[in-house]
């Protein structure tokens, strides 16, 4: 056993309200530099919908992930190329995205409003382009497709949607059974990171104490590997430095006690932050799985931090005891392992994603009989409004028990709660649901707590990092933050 | 006067390339890259940037293996087939060199994206660049067969700034255009440290056994490892102060190293070392009337350097008695000739002269006749003292 610790976060999507305030946050703290307009390492997106950057999910065409290999992982290989194809494509990288799949960043001429010559018709401010300085027409933009708008070309072309039949999609796309909810994503800080692997200068590296996985800027040579390896598309390069930018899972706020910003601004209060401890050696094993034991493998890497001889080991693999005191805090211990609520984002790219999603249940008001949710065995039968093929192609590698345990465990807690509190619902009748659902009251109430009425404190749980004790003590990682992004220290210019 | 250039330019130019490149490597990693924009544009840049690099690598390696193996080199190409093939498959990829490098021109104009992401710098390159391959491919074509002549005229030269004891006047009798791809090729050399050419040196061959992942730990928990992003803020740390030392110790140490002997050869040029008689081999079983080539071994002693180089003499036991021993370089460009024994005569593949077994010339370019070495016989053993005589002029004058 190899203990290493992971800061890891859970999105509960039943409470997302898709405001854009986390990616606001982010781009006004870390990507409003010359370079970086058109990244967004915190972004919202709608689904079903085609995402940022177009069609991201789409490994066909970026190639983005591992392939499975042999079982024991020992022949994992990247998606994208081998090794000598590698070095091989380093003049041109077949399988990069170009800025017109993200969106050509813009501004307006607002100088113009104020400097336009006496004219019969009031001046306007014209869109600019921000990487050429010209007039531009405005073809796409960072959140496009958002609440299904343009749903028949954008959320269409929705990649998820091949696990479903033909008429699940008419019906999916008409009007009264239309659905959508929203998928906050940053950099899933994975243990089996692909953009780690597929970079040839090996710039990328993940932080042994808390996993957080940057990119080394002095050691960036611009190969742009790691944006095709990553699937997921959290890797970005700032035209204007040369470099591959990413979410920093805000480590300079996390070393000085804060919550990470996309964290910290968040309305709907959906996400929770805490410690995982796991094991490294069992990466490999894990990420090479079938497509549908990758969930359960994953959890399987995921450790007690209650275990006495986890503790042990964890001391002795070097984590402080600050460390194990908040993995047994953590709240996302409870969501991912304790109740098994929250999954992680595309498991079948075999990169272990270390960002877990509370399914979103949607509304589900219209099946509700005598004031009592309809929780038998007909109610996933049909009558959900997402279907489950669709959230099993997003968070469980198409296995689709796994979304229904959870939304059954949802429901429980829901119909549980409403026995207390309303009491319209015979408290044993609320208890037998509970049960077939696997939950105990204990861990309903638990649940109901930590996702309703959770403060901050209880939502965002990591350990002190101890910045006094590690290298370079006295330098203010946010100093150069509007050259070259944070913990870059010095002053950045880029002449040729 | 001009054929100090020679010396001093690529000694200058290597001196800023190694020093500049250190010191660009220390200070300023951050830029230590090519300055992708493919992002922005990667139409044309496929049809640019593989051709051009793939074309142009294996160019450059064609030039730097005679400087070091000519012997080899030679090997290779004394068939005339062999080398017809090597020439035809060097022009196919120059070719490909001048398409790409035009696409990476063109798409730097065209593209107004990739435009603004383009520096003088990278003109200034793109210039030199052009005017370096577009020389090489006029080389190529009318001065036959570059890939022959190249081993005797300009690899010495640049073997001999190698072996710091530069030899400007082996390069001097060349036409004016290789002598401008020479220059020309020390002029980028000398830009390296000033433009995007410092990516050479970063290709990530480590990436063939380096582990998928990597893993550094910050803190005092596990093998404390250095934060990766480095650097120091405005003050002078001691750290900072013995980081700064250390650059400058190195890209001094660096500049010296190269400058010396520049120097030494503008104060006070080398005179050439002593020739010696070099045993050939035994006289007996050679034929009457039909040029025999010999090899042997030549023990030389250059600057500080003792080296075994092998050479080959044609050597022709005359039917009026006594010997001949002719150098086996054309005296037109430097190319290897061949003894036809149906016709009866030596003849250049490279450019059609034609001697007798005199080495008188019959027919073709070649200025004068072939160069005869001086030699003597003990014992019917054949010594020969190898000498080397400038290309391209009527008067044989040692070089």
């Amino acid at each position: 056993m190899n203990i290493r610790a992971q800061v890891s976060m859970v999105f509960h999507l039943d409470k997302c309200i898709g405001c854009h305030t986390c990616s606001v946050a982010c781009k006004n703290i870390w990507t409003s530099r010359p370079g970086t307009e058109y990244m967004w390492w915190n972004n919202v997106e709608t689904k079903p919908g085609t995402g940022y950057p177009a069609l991201w999910e789409d490994q066909g065409r970026y190639r983005g992930g591992w392939t499975g290999g042999r079982r024991d992982g020992t022949k994992a290989k990247l998606k994208l190329q081998g090794r000598a194809q590698g070095l091989a494509n380093i003049f041109f990288n077949p399988r990069l995205p170009a800025i017109d799949d993200y969106y050509e960043p813009w501004t307006y001429s607002y100088r113009h409003l104020t400097d336009a010559p006496q004219a019969d018709v009031q001046p306007v401010a014209l869109p600019v382009s921000q990487i050429t300085g010209g007039r531009m027409n405005i073809e796409a933009g960072p959140n496009w497709d958002d609440d299904l708008g343009g749903s028949e070309v954008y959320a269409a072309a929705d990649p998820n949607l091949a696990a479903l039949t033909d008429e699940e999609k008419r019906q999916l796309f008409s009007l009264e059974r239309m659905m959508f909810f929203y998928v906050p994503r940053i950099c899933n800080h994975c243990i089996n990171p692909a953009c780690v692997g597929a970079c040839p200068a090996g710039a990328i590296y993940k932080r042994g104490e808390d996993g957080i996985v940057l990119v080394s800027q002095d050691k960036c040579r611009a190969w742009r590997m790691c944006i095709s390896g990553c699937p997921y598309k959290k890797v970005y390069f700032n035209w204007r430095t040369g470099k591959s930018e990413k979410c920093i899972l805000c480590y300079p706020r996390q070393e000085t006690g804060q919550a990470p910003a996309c964290f910290h601004s968040c309305v709907g209060r959906i996400r929770y932050l805490g410690l995982l401890l796991y094991d490294a050696d069992g990466i490999a094993r894990a990420s090479a799985r079938p497509a549908r034991e990758l969930v359960s493998a994953q959890r399987g890497l995921i450790l007690d931090p209650f275990d006495p001889e986890v503790t042990e080991q964890a001391r002795r693999d070097g984590l402080d005891d600050k460390a194990i005191q908040a993995a047994r805090r953590s709240p996302v211990y409870k969501y991912v392992k304790e109740w098994e609520l929250a999954l992680p984002l595309h498991p079948e790219f075999r990169t272990l994603p270390m960002l877990f999603y509370v399914p979103s249940l949607l509304p589900v008001a219209a099946i509700v009989e005598g004031g009592l949710y309809n929780t038998g065995s007909d109610y996933f039968g049909g009558v959900m409004r997402a279907p489950l093929k669709y959230l099993a192609s997003l968070f469980a590698a198409g296995d689709g028990r796994e979304i229904e345990r959870i939304n059954r465990k949802l429901v429980a807690v829901r119909v549980y709660r409403r026995a207390q509190s309303v009491g319209d619902i015979d408290a044993k009748k609320a208890e037998g649901v509970l049960e077939a659902a696997g939950l105990s009251p204990q861990a309903a109430e638990d649940i109901y707590r930590l996702t309703a009425l959770a403060g901050f404190e209880d939502r965002f749980v990591v350990p002190p990092f101890m910045r006094e004790r590690m290298v370079e003590v006295l330098e203010d990682p946010q100093r150069r933050k509007e050259d070259a992004g944070a913990g870059y220290l010095r002053k950045i210019r880029r002449r040729f | 006067m001009a054929p100090v250039y020679f010396a001093v330019i690529p000694y200058a130019a290597m001196v800023i390339a190694v020093a500049g490149g250190i010191y660009r490597y220390f200070a300023d990693r951050f830029s230590y890259s090519s300055f992708s924009s493919q992002l922005l544009e990667d139409q044309t840049l496929f049809w640019g940037s593989v051709p051009w690099h793939y074309g142009i690598t294996i160019i450059l390696f064609a030039h730097v293996i005679p400087i070091f193996a000519p012997s080899l080199w030679v090997w290779l190409h004394s068939d005339p087939m062999r080398m017809l093939i090597f020439e035809l498959i060097g022009s196919a990829l120059g070719l490909l060199a001048i398409f790409g490098l035009l696409a990476l021109i063109l798409r730097r104009i065209l593209s107004r994206r990739a435009a603004a992401v383009t520096s003088v710098m990278d003109w200034v390159l793109l210039a030199g660049l052009l005017l370096q391959v577009s020389a090489g491919a006029y080389i190529t074509l009318f001065y036959r067969w570059g890939s022959m002549w190249y081993v005797y005229t300009a690899a010495p030269w640049l073997r001999s700034l190698f072996m710091f004891s530069p030899r400007p006047d082996l390069i001097t009798a060349l036409p004016w255009v290789v002598r401008f791809h020479a220059l020309n090729a020390f002029v980028l050399i000398g830009l390296f440290p000033f433009t995007r050419l410092v990516h050479i040196f970063t290709v990530p061959v480590s990436y063939l056994w380096r582990p998928y992942q990597v893993v550094i730990w910050n803190g005092p928990g596990r093998e404390a490892g250095a934060i990766g992003t480095g650097g120091n803020g405005g003050g002078v740390t001691r750290r900072g102060f013995f980081r700064k030392a250390v650059i400058w110790a190195l890209s001094g140490a660096a500049g010296i190293v190269t400058a010396v002997p520049a120097l030494r050869f503008i104060i006070n040029a080398q005179p050439l070392s002593g020739l010696v008689w070099s045993k050939v081999g035994d006289v007996g079983p050679l034929p009457v009337d039909s040029p025999v080539s010999m090899n042997f071994e030549m023990r030389s002693t250059e600057a500080y350097m003792h080296q075994m180089v092998l050479h080959d003499v044609w050597v022709v036991r005359r039917s009026a008695g006594g010997f001949a021993v002719f150098s086996p370089i054309c005296p037109h460009l430097g190319c290897h000739y061949k003894w036809d024994p149906e016709m009866a005569h030596f003849e250049c593949p490279c450019h059609g002269s034609v001697f007798t077994i005199d080495g008188r010339v019959i027919a073709g370019p070649a200025p004068r006749p072939l160069d005869t070495l001086p030699y003597r016989i003990e014992n019917g053993t054949l010594y020969v003292k190898w000498e080397r005589f400038q290309v391209g002029i009527p008067k044989k004058v040692r070089v």
